[in-house]
């Protein structure tokens, strides 16, 4: 059975800018940034498509075999799904955003690169040594 | 306390937090009968006691990012500390939308407020250290926001409506040297996000009619860059690490603070700095806090339009040089640091910043000697 994903909301915020996505993940401080097939493989776990689905978008638009594809889309899943940015989804696909704009195709299809998640850490230290708690209705922590 | 010890304690307390553990303090029941309403009135009633003892409130009108700030400071001494940062904008004797109350325990002779968590007094608190606040602590309820910082102690409380806010902690000359080089930091960024303007981690030079955005996680050469141009009249200064974005139709930069912050060895690098510096005797412990108003009195700007966004880059060049930057770099170098540094972190501000920053061009700024630094800025610029 194929795997769907999701984007680990509310703790994992994202955008793109000029078809590159940034992905921050509130909760380790790192932040990512997401180039070509990297891009439309997020913005296709944003649509709900699952692994199949996301294995046959790539293949419309890059030239490489499916083995390549399929195998490299795996992996990526596994890393986004290791550094907790998305998480395992037996919903429903969600509601259809507009699709990214698709790169420049030469004879139909692009070469294709590996998608690649570029992790920055520098904000890590942040999160570990000023870290941010909500209080709830109990009140102020304090000790006894 | 020797400086020693309690950086020992801070290295224990460092440790604890960086293998994840939550706080081990337990939570306790606050008495919840008393009621919102009643804690801010016993805030208020703090700050009067405060302030009658400290021979009566001093109030400063200012015209803070286009609206009206009444400061009120128990006593001149919290004035005198946390003015300074302020003195570069405009007062107004306008009705202000904003009341700050400003006050401590220690230089007014009065008690901790009822509404403040109970000290911690021993090393099992998270001690304020020379570079962050350690743990923070926030609370929202349908009638006000409050934020408790354990390690300096220091409370901030903003009504639901951000019409009034309180800033205490127990010793207003104890504050730590970011609290006082940029005051009532988390306060004004919870009103300024009400009003639809980003308080963002970034600094701001430029001209009365365009300006550039200095962006860049610490020890970037943000705040270097920014400060490198204070004694070139050509280049006016709009603050060096948080300044307030309108993202509207016209994007525009609005200062907050006329303050900056160095590392005390990148005096040697800016001689000039050296008269602006307000915490001569701390330099040991804090960075080097400088009062840009006093010492470059024609230097500070109450904003301009946004032009560009730069992100400074050390490099061995001699010549400053800018290089054309995607706007993806500019934003992961803009709103990990905002957002993060956000107490708490607000997500809605990444959609806000991302919308900017796709309108702006985005240079990386190779910084080469701190001189040369003005006419590759003005090159974007003019």
């Amino acid at each position: 059975m194929t795997r769907r994903f999701r984007v680990k909301s509310p703790n994992v915020m994202h955008e793109t800018i000029e078809g590159e996505v940034i992905v921050i993940d509130l909760t380790t401080g790192s932040y990512y940034s997401l180039r070509d097939a990297g891009a439309e493989i997020w913005h296709s776990i944003e649509q709900g498509t699952d692994e199949a689905g996301i294995d046959e978008v790539l293949q419309e638009r890059y030239e490489a075999p499916r083995e390549e594809i399929v195998a490299a889309v795996g992996r990526f899943l596994d890393e986004l799904a290791g550094e907790g940015l998305i998480e395992p989804s037996d919903g429903a696909p969600a509601p259809p955003s507009a699709p990214p704009a698709p790169p420049q195709q030469v004879n139909g299809r692009v070469p294709f690169a590996a998608p690649l998640l570029e992790k920055h850490s520098d904000m890590q230290d942040l999160i570990l040594l000023d870290p941010v708690h909500e209080v709830g209705p109990q009140g102020w922590p304090h000790r006894h | 306390m020797k400086w020693a010890r309690r950086v020992g304690r801070i290295a224990i307390s460092r440790k604890r937090v960086a293998e994840g553990a939550s706080p081990t303090i337990p939570l306790v029941s606050v008495d919840r009968e008393a009621g919102p309403d009643v804690a801010l009135v016993g805030l208020q009633q703090s700050f009067d006691e405060a302030a009658e003892a400290a021979g009566g409130a001093i109030e400063h009108r200012l015209m803070i990012v286009e609206g009206i700030v009444n400061l009120r400071f128990a006593g001149r001494a919290v004035a005198d500390l946390l003015m300074p940062a302020f003195a570069h904008l405009r007062s107004s004797d306008d009705e202000p939308t904003l009341t700050l109350n400003a006050w401590d325990a220690a230089t007014t002779s009065s008690k901790r407020p009822a509404f403040a968590p109970p000290q911690i007094v021993d090393g099992n608190g998270i001690r304020p250290d020379a570079t962050g606040p350690g743990v923070s602590y926030h609370y929202a309820e349908a009638s006000f926001q409050a934020l408790h910082q354990p390690g300096p102690d220091v409370l901030s409380v903003l009504t639901a409506g951000d019409d009034v806010g309180w800033f205490w902690t127990p010793d207003m000359r104890r504050l730590p040297h970011w609290d006082y080089a940029a005051p009532f930091r988390h306060l004004l960024s919870w009103w300024l996000g009400a009003r639809g303007y980003q308080h963002v981690h970034g600094g701001a030079v430029g001209i009365p009619s365009a300006g550039v955005l200095l962006v860049g996680r610490g020890g970037s050469g943000k705040s270097t860059t920014a400060l490198a141009t204070l004694g070139d009249s050509r280049l006016r200064y709009a603050g060096d690490d948080y300044v307030a974005l309108d993202g509207g139709a016209r994007p525009a930069v609005h200062s907050l603070y006329c303050s900056g912050k160095v590392h005390p060895a990148d005096l040697q690098r800016l001689p000039r700095l050296r008269a602006a510096v307000a915490n001569g005797a701390r330099l040991q412990d804090e960075k080097a806090v400088l009062d840009v108003q006093r010492a470059f009195p024609s230097a500070p700007i109450e904003g301009f339009p946004l032009s560009a966004i730069l992100m400074p880059r050390v490099t061995g060049r001699r010549a400053a040089r800018v290089v054309e930057a995607s706007k993806a770099a500019a934003l992961s170098a803009l709103a990990p640091s905002t957002i993060l540094q956000r107490r708490p972190p607000q997500r809605e501000a990444l959609e806000h910043l991302a919308r900017l920053v796709e309108r702006m061009p985005a240079y990386v700024l190779e910084v080469g000697d701190a001189g040369t630094i003005p006419d590759a800025i003005l090159e974007v610029l003019v």
